[in-house]
C-alpha cells in the first residue's frame, strides 16, 4: 500500500514539475525584469543563458495560419468572432506562450476588425515580451508572423521599442542579423527603445554611424533618451553643440517635442524655460511656441512677450504668427509689440502668410511702408509665401529688400522655387541677378 | 521459481500502475493554482518602479477570474473591476509615465475595466488625448459597445467627434439595434441635439452623415456584408455620402481575407459602382500581397463581366516592375474591356517608369483600338513629366472620341499642375476643343480664387 502510495505520488510531482519547467525559470526572471527597469545601467551585462534557453516547445506552423478557409468558409463577421476562441484562451494566460499561440495574437491584432481586441491581442504581446523568459526565437516567431500578417507601421515601432528596452542585447545583435533593406527601419524603431534603458549603448551605436543616417538615427536616439531621463537627454544635446555639431539646434527643437509629448505642454515651457539662456533655449522654445500657438494663440502671444528685448528668442514670434489661425488677430498682435527683432520676425511671418494668400493687397501695403528694416523683414516673409506660386516675381521683389544679407538670402529662397517651376528661365535670371556662383548650387540643390 | 515472482511482480505492476495514474490523471498542481507565474496586468512594472499592486488590490485580485475568458467573443466581457483611486492612478500613469509601453498598457487596463458606470471617470483621464488620436477614438468605441446610446449622446455635449466612434462600437457589439436607432433618428425634432443643431448651427443632414460614417465602420467591424447592404441601399436612395463609407466594409474584407478570398468577394457584389471599387481595391491588394497567384486568378476571370476592375490593377503592378512582360501578356488576354482596361494601365506605369523606351513600344504598334487605348495611358501619365509631349501624343489617337477624351484628361492635368503653362499652350494652339480648354480655364479661375 505504501509502495503503491509513494508511486502515486511520485507520478503525480514528476508530471507537474515537467509541466511547469519552464514556468519555473519565471521566478528568477522577474527578478530580472526588477533589475531592468530600475537599474537600467545593469543590462549592459549579458543576460543568463538560463532565461534565454527556456526550452519552449515550440508547434509547427506555417504561412497558412493566416489564410482563412476558402470562400464558402470564409469568416462572415472578423476573426475576432470566429477564430479567436482559440486566441483568447490564451490572451490571459499568465505562462511563456509557444510560437503557435504567438503567431495566433498576432494574427489577431493584425487581422482583427475590432480595434479593442488589436489593442488587446497585441498587448498580450508585449507582456509576454517584458517576461524574463522572453526569448529571441520568440521575438523572431512574432516578427516572422507581423510580416506575414501585414501588420502596420506603428506596431512595427511599437514591437521594436519593446524589444529594445526589453531585451536590449538580443535587438542589439539583430543589427547585424537583419537583412539589409530592414535594417534601417528597424534600428531606427528599436534605438529609441534600447536608449530608455541603456542610453550608453545607444549613443555609442549611433555614434558609430555617419552622415544623413546618423542625423536620422540621433533623432530618434534623442526619443529614447528623452524616455531615459530628460536631463540626460538635455544634457546630451548641450554636449553635441559645444562639440560643434552643426544641427545641435534642430534636435533640440526634437528634444522639445518629445518633452511635450511625454511631460505635456506645461511640462515642456517649463523645462524650456529651465534651460540655459542661448541659441539652444531659443530652439527648444520656438518649438513650444510652436505647440502653444496651435493649441491657443492668445495665450501663446502672451506668454511670448516676455521675450520680446532677447534677440535670440525673436524667431519664436513668427512661429506663433504662422500657427496662428487667425491672421488679423496675429497682425494686430504683431502691430502691438515694441518694435525689436521679435517684432520684426513676426512681421515677416504675418507677411509671409499675406504672400501666399493676398499678394497683390500685401505688396500694396509693403510698398507704402518708408524704406527701414521693417520693410525689409516685411518684403522677406512676403517673397517666401509668394515664391511657391510665382517665383519670378519673388526673385524680383526678393532683390528690393535693403539689407545686403537678407537680400542675398531671400534671393536664394525664391530662386529655390523658381527652378523648381522654370529650370531654363532660372538659369538665365541668375546670369543677371549679381549672385556669387556657389549660390547657384544652394538653388539648385533639393534642400 | 515462479511462485517466488509472482508477488514481486504483482507489486511492480500495482506501483506502476499508481505512477501512471499519478502522472496522467493527477498532477500536484497545474501552475494556475499554484502562485501566479508570469506577467499580471497589475504586476506591469512602470517605469517609475511602482506597480499597480500597490496601489490596489482591484486590478490584480480580478486577473485570475479573468484567465480563459472569452475576449474573442466579447473584446470587453472580461471585467476587471477597477476603483475610482485605481482609475486616477491609470490615468496618472498614462500621464506621465515616460515610457510609451507603460502608457499604453495602462490605457489597456482602463478599457478592461470601463463599465457604463466608471465610463466618465475614464474619460476624463484620455481627455488630453487628440481627438484624432487610437486612444480617443478607441475609449468612445469601447464604451459604445457596452453603453449604446448613452455613450453616443454624451458627444452632444461636447466638442469632440466622439459620437461617430461611440456608435461604431454599438454597431460592432450590437449591429441590428444600432441601425434601428440610426434610422429613426429625427434630430430636428428631438431637442437632444438642440446644442449641435441649435447651438453650433451644424447641419442635421452633415451630422447624420458622420454619424452614418460611424455607424458603417461598426457594421463592417462585424460584418462586411451586412455593412455593404447597408451603404448600397444608402447609395441607391441617392445619398452620396455613401460614396466613401463603401471603402469600411472594403478594408475590413481585405483586412480579414485571403487576398483571394477578398477578390472573389468583391466579384459576387451585384453590379455597379460599389462592385467597380471593391474588384479594384481587392486586386490591388491582391497583386501586391501575392502578384503571381493574382495574375492567375486575373486570367481566369478575364472574361467575366467586370474584369477590366480586375485587369488594370494587376497589369499595373507588374509593369511597374516589367512593362513589356505586362504588355505581352494583356495582348494574351480576349479582347474587349479588361484588355483594354489593362492596356492602358501597362503603357500608363511604364510612362513612370522609361517613358523613352514606352514612347518607343507605341511608335511601332500598328495603328488599332489597342494602340489609341495604350496612347492614352501613356499621356495620362506623361502629362505630370512632360505636359507638351502628352499633348501631342494624346492628339495623335486616331478614334475622334477617345482623343478628344484623352485631351481633355491631359489638359485637366497640365491646368492643375501648371495653370499659366496650360493657358499659354491652349492660346497659341488653334482649334482646341472646347472641352479641354474649359478644363483649362476651369483650373485657372480656381488657382486665382485660392
Amino acid at each position: 500500500m505504501l509502495i503503491t502510495m509513494v508511486t502515486f505520488f511520485a507520478g503525480s510531482q514528476l508530471a507537474r514539475s515537467s509541466k511547469n519547467i519552464d514556468q519555473s525559470l519565471m521566478g528568477q526572471g522577474t527578478g530580472v525584469n526588477a533589475v531592468r527597469v530600475e537599474n537600467p545601467q545593469l543590462l549592459n551585462a549579458p543576460r543568463s543563458s538560463k532565461i534565454k534557453s527556456s526550452g519552449i516547445v515550440l508547434a509547427q506552423s506555417g504561412a497558412e495560419d493566416f489564410r482563412t478557409r476558402g470562400l464558402a468558409g470564409r469568416n462572415k463577421s472578423n476573426p475576432s468572432s470566429a477564430e479567436s476562441g482559440d486566441a483568447s484562451d490564451f490572451m490571459n494566460q499568465k505562462g511563456p506562450l509557444n510560437k503557435k499561440q504567438l503567431q495566433d495574437l498576432v494574427q489577431l491584432a493584425v487581422k482583427s476588425t475590432n480595434p479593442i481586441e488589436r489593442r488587446k491581442a497585441f498587448d498580450r504581446l508585449l507582456e509576454e515580451m517584458r517576461s524574463a523568459t522572453f526569448t529571441y526565437e520568440q521575438a523572431m516567431t512574432i516578427r516572422h508572423a507581423m510580416h506575414l500578417g501585414g501588420a502596420d507601421g506603428e506596431q512595427w515601432r511599437t514591437f521594436d521599442y519593446a524589444w529594445g528596452a526589453n531585451d536590449p542585447a538580443s535587438a542589439v545583435a539583430e543589427i547585424d542579423k537583419i537583412p539589409e533593406q530592414y535594417r534601417r527601419g528597424f534600428t531606427s524603431n528599436m534605438l529609441p527603445g534600447l536608449a530608455s534603458v541603456e542610453p550608453r549603448t545607444a549613443i555609442g551605436i549611433v555614434e558609430s554611424m555617419e552622415g544623413e543616417l546618423r542625423q536620422h538615427m540621433t533623432g530618434r536616439l534623442l526619443e529614447g533618451l528623452a524616455d531615459y531621463d530628460v536631463g540626460f537627454a538635455t544634457d546630451y544635446v548641450f554636449d553635441m553643440a559645444e562639440s560643434g555639431d552643426p544641427n545641435a539646434s534642430q534636435y533640440m527643437r526634437r528634444l522639445a517635442k518629445e518633452v511635450m509629448e511625454t511631460a505635456g505642454f506645461e511640462g515642456g515651457v517649463e523645462w524650456a524655460e529651465s534651460l540655459q539662456e542661448g541659441a539652444l533655449q531659443a530652439a527648444a522654445l520656438r518649438s513650444v511656441a510652436n505647440e502653444y500657438a496651435n493649441n491657443d494663440p492668445q495665450a501663446a502671444a502672451q506668454w511670448a512677450e516676455q521675450f520680446v528685448d532677447k534677440e535670440q528668442n525673436s524667431r519664436l514670434f513668427g512661429e506663433i504668427v504662422r500657427e496662428w489661425g487667425n491672421q488679423e488677430a496675429a497682425s494686430a498682435w504683431v502691430n502691438s509689440l515694441e518694435p525689436g527683432q521679435g517684432q520684426r520676425d513676426a512681421l515677416s511671418a504675418v507677411y509671409g502668410h499675406r504672400g501666399a494668400t493676398s499678394p497683390e493687397k500685401a505688396l500694396k501695403e509693403i510698398q507704402a511702408m518708408p524704406q527701414s528694416s521693417d520693410k525689409d523683414f516685411a518684403l522677406n516673409g512676403f517673397i517666401s509665401g509668394l515664391a511657391h506660386q510665382d517665383g519670378e516675381a519673388a526673385v524680383e521683389w526678393a532683390a528690393e529688400i535693403a539689407m545686403p544679407g537678407m537680400r542675398e538670402a531671400a534671393m536664394v529662397r525664391a530662386a529655390k522655387q523658381y527652378y523648381r517651376q522654370d529650370r531654363q528661365a532660372t538659369q538665365e535670371w541668375f546670369v543677371a541677378s549679381g549672385l556669387p556662383a556657389e549660390s547657384w548650387r544652394q538653388i539648385v540643390s533639393s534642400k | 521459481m515462479n511462485r517466488n515472482l509472482f508477488p514481486h511482480i504483482i507489486w511492480i505492476l500495482v506501483a506502476s500502475i499508481s505512477f501512471i495514474l499519478g502522472y496522467k490523471f493527477f498532477p500536484a498542481g497545474d501552475g494556475r493554482s499554484a502562485k501566479p507565474v508570469g506577467l499580471e496586468q497589475g504586476d506591469l512594472s512602470l517605469a517609475d518602479g511602482k506597480s499597480l499592486k500597490r496601489e490596489g488590490k482591484g486590478v490584480s485580485s480580478q486577473q485570475g477570474k479573468g484567465a480563459g475568458s472569452e475576449i474573442g467573443r466579447d473584446a470587453l466581457s472580461e471585467k476587471k473591476t477597477l476603483s475610482d483611486l485605481e482609475i486616477e492612478s491609470l490615468g496618472e500613469k498614462l500621464k506621465e509615465s515616460t515610457n510609451p509601453i507603460d502608457r499604453r498598457l495602462a490605457f489597456s487596463q482602463l478599457l478592461q475595466g470601463l463599465t457604463a458606470e466608471n465610463a466618465l471617470l475614464i474619460r476624463d483621464q484620455i481627455k488630453d488625448f487628440d481627438a484624432g488620436s487610437p486612444e480617443f477614438k478607441e475609449f468612445h468605441y469601447a464604451w459604445g459597445s457596452i453603453g449604446g446610446t448613452d455613450a453616443i449622446m454624451f458627444g452632444v455635449d461636447t466638442v469632440e467627434p466622439d459620437m461617430s466612434p461611440a456608435l461604431s462600437g454599438w454597431a460592432s457589439s450590437d449591429p441590428q439595434k444600432a441601425i434601428a436607432w440610426f434610422e429613426s433618428l429625427d434630430m430636428e425634432n428631438d431637442s437632444s441635439f438642440d446644442p449641435l443643431l441649435k447651438d453650433r448651427k451644424m447641419k442635421a443632414e452633415d451630422l447624420r452623415n458622420h454619424l452614418m460614417g460611424g455607424l458603417v465602420q461598426g457594421l463592417a467591424d462585424t460584418d462586411p456584408d451586412l455593412a455593404m447592404r447597408f451603404v448600397q441601399e444608402v447609395l441607391d436612395s441617392g445619398n452620396k455620402a455613401a460614396h466613401g463609407m463603401m471603402h469600411a466594409p472594403i478594408s475590413a474584407m481585405i483586412r480579414t481575407s485571403s487576398p483571394l478570398e477578398a477578390a472573389q468577394w468583391a466579384s459576387q457584389l451585384e453590379e455597379g459602382f460599389v462592385r467597380n471599387q471593391a474588384m479594384s481595391r481587392t486586386a490591388d491588394h491582391f497583386a501586391r500581397k501575392d502578384f503571381e497567384a493574382a495574375k492567375e486568378w486575373a486570367e481566369s476571370v478575364s472574361s467575366n463581366d467586370g474584369a477590366e476592375r480586375v485587369i488594370g490593377p494587376v497589369t499595373k503592378n507588374w509593369a511597374s516592375r516589367d512593362p513589356e512582360a505586362a504588355m505581352d501578356w494583356v495582348s494574351s488576354l480576349p479582347e474587349g474591356k479588361a484588355q483594354h482596361s489593362g492596356t492602358w494601365a501597362a503603357l500608363n506605369g511604364w510612362a513612370g517608369k522609361d517613358p523613352a523606351a514606352a514612347s518607343d513600344y507605341l511608335a511601332n504598334m500598328p495603328d488599332s483600338e489597342m494602340r489609341n487605348v495604350a496612347i492614352s495611358g501613356f499621356s495620362d501619365r506623361l502629362v505630370w513629366e512632360n505636359p507638351q509631349a502628352a499633348m501631342t501624343w494624346a492628339n495623335s489617337i486616331t478614334s475622334d472620341e477617345m482623343r478628344n477624351d484623352a485631351l481633355t484628361r491631359v489638359g485637366r492635368s497640365w491646368a492643375r499642375k501648371d495653370p499659366k503653362a496650360a493657358s499659354d499652350w491652349a492660346d497659341s494652339t488653334p482649334g482646341i476643343p472646347l472641352t479641354i480648354q474649359s478644363e483649362i480655364d476651369n483650373a485657372r479661375s480656381k488657382q486665382r480664387k485660392n
